[in-house]
């Protein structure tokens, strides 16, 4: 008989197997922890709900699996195939960029990391790995029922997707800390930091963007894409055995594929460590100290001060958005993540109402994110509380301030659209100021002044309020595009509108 | 004529903790008072309700003979707070704060700015006035705080550990700026951990422990309560201990 080792012996190995302090795997395991954390699966509630939504994935790639879905695609449309694996390479490396930027201006414990006697080579690497598997953490929930059913379906290579996952975000982490690298050398710190969020947002928006540009050619220029599209399908580049697809293949556990991708991204991760350790370390020594070294020296001219509260709060919050670049950056990008829908829009059959519904979601989810900035992002709610003047007028005049950069953006918007159709053009404005009230009054009410400004936080700090704001917004769009259209069911998307409002009461009421 | 502040009953309590447990306390117009007490004793809480920043549980408190529950834009208008940790705007500029701030309290813009120059001038921010307040060090943010919380010209001012961190010269020129303000008729309440700061400083100190004034009185009363001991830390020691133990 076999006696099962103590307690103690089991604690002894798991010790020995743990790796030891100081070293790179104890850093590695260390900031996979702050990974994990960062997915907020606090509650036994959220576990079961990933557990559900796990197991109904895994449901539904058993069944892709058993279909011989993904060889069907490789073999019948190896077009459709490289466009996904464009895009999705894409969003990774847009993930990459936001986190490589995190990893040298945002994580507070980098000051540590430098302080301490670990090798700043070591904590380089750890970090760019870090980065590489948090840009791909997001996929891999879509990917792991594809690869975890592989041996349930007698597919034991699909399992080769977990470690093709991996090296494709080692190579997109190499990819966006080399740029990084870059940028701050070619532009400084301060300036590389908004230009590689840019470039991470462009990254990821820009394929779509450039797919929706044969939208916008002249009919004859579209037949002679659709003729050189044809040619080019039936060509080796696009057909099953292009090199574009390789990376496809690697997904699929294809043995060479998935070497060379392995072998790539540790490869030039690896060169990435070595060439570029000196100039991050450089960088994060510089890091905190920019914003402080570089910011308002211009000469400032005199002028008398304003009085009256909403004069001065109103000035106050315009002045701090427009110093803020990359709240502009930022917003800008809300608006040009829309435009893919706006370019759709623009060539259907019956465009007016489709338009106008695209610009009332556009200005909605504008002025939701400039009256959320202006109201959580209060860098002084112990100021404004102990002043004797009314919160929720301050809240109010926030908000209202708020509202001010997305009139004038809408506005050039709504006099074209009048240029088109006056009748269009009223019913718009209407749903557009139904549109902004509604998300001023959830700001008032529901938002927590000086709750913080990162935009990433903002679902989490009323998930309810955010969900129903964002319907809400979906909901003025339809009903206006239903008032245009003559369609009585405008009530539908009328009632989803108020949803954000009547949440929003519902919060403040339950909050007093 | 009214106390400056005077507190009855004032209890606090955060889930289990007990934070203030019937706190008394009376300040008369004009008087420079510290509240002195180990940490967790309650002071910052003390402060922030009767800045009108934490709602008390019972208890009233009277600011200039304002009662901050029931009229509290009333008792604003005549206080100043300073938190131990300022949160300033760090994309504004020292005047485009100080404008701010006295938009809050409704001054008129022409009187503001000539104060704002003014106290730029006092606390040594001039030169700095064309940089944002990001730029500005520790010692240099609680200046420019300060400058705010004095730019209405209050009658009471609440300052929760106003030194910590402020190199020496700074110390000195903020407790010079205090003093002047008490001769002025300024009512000052701080609290401090500087326990020398208490004792040259203020004409009355109260002893907080467990939420509530464990003792109150100039420095001679305290000693002469206390028993032994010759310095205020012998003193603010013996009595927080005894108040400990007979909690």
């Amino acid at each position: 008989m076999v006696s099962r080792p103590s307690r103690r012996a089991r604690l002894l190995l798991l010790s020995r197997l743990w790796p030891s302090p100081g070293s790179w795997p104890w850093l590695l395991a260390h900031e996979l922890r702050l990974l994990w954390r960062t997915f907020g699966i606090r509650s036994r509630f959220m576990a079961a709900v990933a557990v559900l939504f796990l197991l109904l994935t895994h449901a539904a790639g058993y069944l892709a699996l058993e279909s011989r879905a993904l060889e069907t695609m490789l073999a019948s449309a190896p077009g459709s195939a490289i466009v996904t694996t464009i895009l999705l390479c894409l969003l990774v490396l847009s993930s990459a960029f936001g986190l490589a930027v995190r990893v040298l201006f945002e994580r507070g414990d980098l000051e540590l990391l430098l302080s301490s006697p670990m090798p700043m080579t070591t904590v380089y690497a750890v970090r760019g790995i870090a980065v590489g598997m948090a840009s791909v953490a997001s996929m891999a929930f879509f990917l792991a029922p594809l690869a975890d059913m592989g041996p349930f379906t007698g597919q034991w290579r699909k399992l080769g997707a977990w470690p093709a996952l991996g090296a494709l975000g080692l190579l997109c982490a190499s990819i966006a800390l080399a740029v990084l690298m870059l940028l701050v050398r070619w532009l400084g710190l301060r300036r590389a930091r908004v230009a590689a969020q840019l470039a991470g947002a462009f990254v990821g928006v820009g394929f779509v963007l450039a797919m929706q540009v044969p939208n916008l050619l002249p009919a004859a220029s579209q037949a002679q894409l659709r003729a050189w599209g044809a040619a080019q399908a039936a060509s080796w580049w696009f057909g099953p055995d292009s090199p574009l697809l390789w990376t496809f293949r690697a997904f699929m556990g294809e043995s060479a594929p998935l070497a060379g991708l392995v072998a790539v991204a540790i490869a030039s991760f690896v060169v990435l460590v070595r060439t570029t350790h000196g100039a991050f370390l450089r960088a994060a020594q510089e890091a905190p100290q920019v914003p402080a070294a570089r910011a308002g020296r211009r000469e400032v001219v005199p002028r008398a001060f304003r009085s009256g509260l909403a004069r001065v709060v109103m000035a106050k919050e315009l002045v701090l958005v427009a110093r803020d670049p990359m709240l502009i950056a930022k917003t800008l990008l809300q608006l040009l993540y829309l435009v893919p829908l706006l370019l759709v829009t623009l060539k259907r059959a019956q465009p007016l109402g489709l338009v106008a519904a695209a610009l009332v979601v556009l200005a909605s989810g504008l002025a939701g994110t400039l009256a959320w900035i202006t109201v959580s992002g209060e860098e002084a709610p112990d100021l404004l509380a102990s002043a004797p003047v009314s919160l929720e007028r301050v809240r109010w005049l926030k908000v209202a301030t708020a509202l001010v950069p997305v009139a004038v953006v809408v506005l050039p918007f709504l006099g074209w659209y009048a240029h088109l159709s006056v009748f269009a053009a009223g019913v718009a404005a209407v749903f557009v100021a139904a549109a902004l009230a509604s998300s001023a009054v959830v700001q008032v009410w529901a938002t927590p002044l000086g709750g913080g400004r990162d935009l990433r936080k903002r679902h989490r700090q009323n998930p309810f309020v955010h969900i129903a704001d964002t319907l809400s917004s979906f909901g003025w769009g339809l009903a206006c595009y239903l008032a245009i259209e003559g369609s009585p069911w405008l009530v539908a998307g009328v009632l989803l509108g108020l949803f954000s409002p009547a949440a929003a009461w519902l919060s403040a009421r339950r909050a007093r | 004529m009214s106390a400056a502040l005077e507190i009855r009953g004032l209890g606090k309590r955060f889930g289990s903790h007990v934070a203030l447990d019937g706190l008394e306390l009376t300040v008369p117009r004009g008087e420079f008072h510290a509240l002195l007490g180990p940490n967790g004793a309650g002071k910052t809480t003390t402060l922030r309700i009767v800045a009108g920043l934490t709602r008390a549980d019972h208890g009233t408190v009277r600011v200039m003979g304002h009662e901050v529950g029931e009229d509290p834009v009333a008792a604003k208008r005549v206080l100043a707070f300073l938190p131990d940790e300022p949160l300033l705007y760090g994309k504004l500029r020292p005047l485009e704060y100080l404008e701010f701030v006295a938009g809050l309290w409704r001054l008129d813009g022409r009187l503001a700015q000539a104060r704002a120059n003014e106290l730029l001038e006092t606390l040594g921010l001039a030169d700095k006035r064309r940089d944002f307040v990001e730029a500005f060090s520790r010692g240099m943010r609680q200046k420019l705080a300060l400058a705010g919380a004095l730019i209405h010209d209050p009658a009471v001012m609440l300052l929760d550990e106003p030194l910590t961190g402020l190199d020496a010269a700074a110390a000195r020129q903020v407790k010079d700026i205090l003093l002047d303000r008490v001769r002025a008729g300024c009512t000052v309440v701080l609290t401090t951990h500087i326990l020398e700061v208490a004792e040259r400083l203020a004409e009355r100190i109260s002893i907080v422990s467990g939420g509530r004034i464990a003792a109150q009185g100039t420095m001679a009363e305290l000693r002469e309560r206390a028993g032994r001991g010759e310095t205020l830390e012998d003193v603010f020691l013996a009595l927080t201990r005894d108040t400990a133990a007979a909690s």
